[in-house]
């Protein structure tokens, strides 16, 4: 993905962007709001990255306005600033997700991933498939090598997001969020929890396993090896 | 001398002579701080607008009185001038004067002189001389005259003078016969009567007036002076809080006006803001115990690092990483409770059903309880509706799930089946009891009060994993919702080994049912029953 980072702080930037291109991304950077716009004008991005702090440009108005300008290009927005409402503020101005500082990278990067694949039609798509599992939203059906599974509505939608976000990492905070729409973080590991319900109905009974466990990161449901 | 004064008494003396500063500031500024204080112009405007009134009605009196008895006057004199005029017509100007001697001895109140020009001598009347001064011809106006009464018992003796005020008309009869001129007449009438009513009443009028102006700026002076005594207490108050005396509280009259009202409001921001202090306080004293142990654990063991070969050093930094992700946890939760604390607002609060909410969680809990050997259960009645955040109660209630998980869990040959029961209940007189229960270790009774006080946290959950600011977040999320949180007896505890029936720990939330205006939740018990009266249950 081409990747476009907007932030001040220097050494946080530095960091991020070094993080960004080991994972393979091609990544630009601009320290502040005016410079950022002109090369989000330019065009060409997969994803933006942009602090709400920003000098000359503040980060909410660099997006409204590459926004009324009619672009669409995915946008997460990083913030000190975590109470609900800076969310919907965030939202609001067009950014497709919200990351509060301090994080941790892991989680930057599946999220930025997951805005990458956001782009991809899949929204409207009624049927995924991922190796030989297949699932159905429609008729809310899923098989596995032909092999109808039965799951709970929870575990539907959780397998649903995991198929939306086939081949990318998916962390413990993104599941909470979109699946259970909870904003804060539970002590209790409930989510590996479900996950391992989850994987016991789609791999138990299978040679390859297909949801995997990213250690230190969260999961991804994958046919690669 | 004064090098050898003791430090204390100098520093009296000094204070001293700033209250005393105080003080006369006080007083060459309390007239100019009269005059503008609102109680003073406010009666300034209410005591002009009475003088007004008084005079208005006083111009009415002496309307009514002076200047219809003058019209009167006018009326009589311009009769009695028509009258002279027939008598000057038929008979001429001697028989005029016989008439007019003739009517003066009839009648004590009336004055005539009559004079004929060129000459100027004075023909009849008892005037002795024409009156001096300015006067119109043909319109009344107003001079004096020496009345000269006799003694009666002493004919011969000096008279006696009396100046006296009349009124009089002056007018010219034509001329008849030679005569280039016709005679001046004046025709007048005495009027101490009418003087002495009209002096009584200016002067009752000037002096309503007076009393009006100095009683309105008595009760003007003295009601401001009131309002900045008042004032003054709130200022003295405000001032000794500023100089850092947060315990200070605004003294209330007792006569429940609306200054205390205000104070009243005002002590309750006071308190408000000093519980807020003390919880900042608080949560810098926990930041320091939270942050400083895990810091100084990073430190040493990055020291330690450096000193060691590459295989320990990588191990090192996982653990440091996982050190410093609880930092983050801690300061996040932290964070959020402050927020909550600090209550300033209520966004994200709608009414929801709790019934809902918990089977969410318990939802999102189960997997995870099964799987660590809990039994977890649900009891749930229907409730009315409560007016809340759904993202902070489900915080709250995953905090308390977390806590029991933590503590109840079997572990060490300790609690063999370990149980979380979640009760959903109508509250009597209206809202709902939600309670969290386990069968662990539960907490002592005498920490249980200390457990509910903001900030404050056992020593036991401060050394285990994890933030361990669970409790004090749901304490805060309570006290967010206006709810009320008990801590007390959970579960029977199956430790029959030392012979003693023992109890888990018990954590109840009351919820006030909604109301119509977020507002009123904190409002009395009997708004509370009519809520519930009017809410009906939803949950099925």
């Amino acid at each position: 993905m081409r990747i476009l980072v907007i932030e001040d702080d220097a050494s946080a930037a530095a960091f991020l962007v070094k993080g960004l291109r080991e994972a393979g991304h091609a990544v630009d950077h601009s320290l502040d709001g005016a410079t950022g716009l002109n090369m989000a004008e330019a065009g060409g991005y997969d994803a933006f990255v942009i602090d709400r702090m920003l000098p000359e440009l503040d980060g909410l108005s660099l997006l409204q306005k590459r926004r009324d300008a009619g672009d669409e290009t995915p946008a997460l927005f990083l913030s000190a600033l975590g109470e609900v409402d800076d969310r919907v503020a965030g939202l609001q101005a067009g950014g497709d997700d919200y990351l509060v500082k301090p994080y941790a990278f892991s989680e930057l990067l599946a999220r930025v991933e997951a805005l990458g694949r956001r782009r991809a039609p899949s929204n409207v798509t009624t049927k995924f498939t991922v190796g030989d599992l297949e699932m159905d939203i429609l008729s809310r059906t899923v098989r596995r090598a032909g092999k109808k599974i039965d799951l709970q509505p929870r575990e539907f939608r959780l397998l649903e997001y995991l198929m939306r976000h086939a081949g990318n990492v998916v962390t413990r905070t993104m599941l909470l969020e979109n699946v259970w729409e909870y904003h804060f973080d539970p002590q209790t590991n409930v989510i590996d929890v479900h996950i391992s319900r989850l994987r016991s109905k789609i791999d138990k009974d299978f040679d390859k396993p297909l949801l995997r466990t990213v250690r230190g990161a969260g999961y991804k449901l994958s046919d690669e090896d | 001398m004064a090098g050898n004064r003791p430090h204390e008494q100098a520093r009296d003396d000094v204070s001293q002579d700033v209250g005393q500063s105080a003080d006369k500031w006080r007083v060459a500024n309390l007239v100019p701080r009269l005059f503008r204080t609102t109680a003073f112009r406010v009666t300034i405007v209410y005591m002009l607008l009475f003088v007004v009134a008084v005079g208005l009605l006083g111009a009415f009196i002496y309307r009514a009185t002076i200047v219809e008895q003058r019209s009167k006057v006018e009326q009589e004199l311009r009769e009695e001038i028509f009258l002279f005029h027939a008598v000057y017509e038929d008979k001429g100007l001697l028989g005029l004067g016989r008439f007019m001697d003739k009517r003066v001895s009839l009648s004590h109140t009336v004055l005539y002189y009559m004079v004929v020009p060129p000459y100027g001598n004075k023909i009849a009347g008892n005037l002795t001389n024409f009156p001096t001064g300015d006067y119109k011809k043909d319109e009344l106006f107003e001079f004096t005259y020496e009345l000269v009464s006799r003694n009666d018992n002493d004919p011969f003796g000096e008279p006696a003078i009396e100046v006296r005020p009349a009124m009089a008309l002056v007018t010219r009869f034509p001329p008849r016969g030679r005569q280039s001129l016709g005679p001046l007449v004046l025709v007048g009438r005495d009027v101490t009567d009418i003087v002495s009513i009209r002096n009584a009443a200016r002067s009752a009028i000037f002096h309503v007036g007076l009393v009006t102006l100095v009683l309105g700026l008595v009760v003007g002076i003295a009601s401001s002076r009131a309002f900045l005594q008042r004032l003054d207490d709130i200022n003295r108050t405000a001032s000794a809080i500023r100089s850092g005396d947060l315990t200070k509280r605004i003294p209330l009259s007792g006569g429940g006006d609306e200054f205390d009202n205000l104070a009243v409001h005002l002590n309750m921001m006071l308190e408000q803001i000093e519980r807020l202090m003390v919880g900042m306080r608080q949560v810098s004293d926990n930041i320091a115990h939270d942050l400083r142990s895990p810091l100084t654990r990073i430190r040493s063991r990055l020291d330690d690092a450096l000193r060691a070969d590459d295989a320990s050093q990588r191990q090192a930094l996982v653990e440091t990483a996982e050190d410093v992700e609880r930092l983050l946890a801690t300061f996040n939760a932290l964070l959020a409770m402050t927020r909550i604390e600090s209550g300033e607002r209520r966004k994200g609060f709608e009414v929801i059903d709790l019934g809902d909410l918990v089977e969410e969680i318990a939802e999102l809990y189960e997997p995870a309880a099964e799987e660590a050997g809990f039994e977890l259960s649900c009891h749930m009645a229907p409730v009315p509706p409560i007016y809340a955040s759904r993202e902070l109660i489900s915080q709250a209630l995953s905090n308390l799930l977390d806590n029991a998980f933590k503590y109840a869990r079997h572990e060490n040959g300790q609690n063999p089946r370990p149980k979380i029961e979640i009760r959903l209940t109508p509250k009597l007189g209206g809202g709902a009891l939600l309670e969290v229960l386990d069968n662990g270790p539960g907490v002592a009774p005498q920490d249980r009060q200390r457990i509910l006080n903001r900030f404050v946290r056992l020593d036991q959950s401060r050394t285990s994993t994890g933030s361990g600011l669970g409790l004090s977040m749901v304490a805060a999320v309570v006290a967010a919702h206006h709810a009320s949180l008990s801590i007390g007896d959970g579960l029977a505890r199956p430790n029959p080994e030392d012979g003693e029936q023992g109890y888990g720990l018990g954590v109840r939330i009351a919820f006030p049912p909604a109301e119509k205006k977020a507002g009123q939740l904190a409002n009395s018990g009997a708004e509370l029953a009519r809520g519930e009266a009017a809410t009906k249950p939803t949950h099925g």
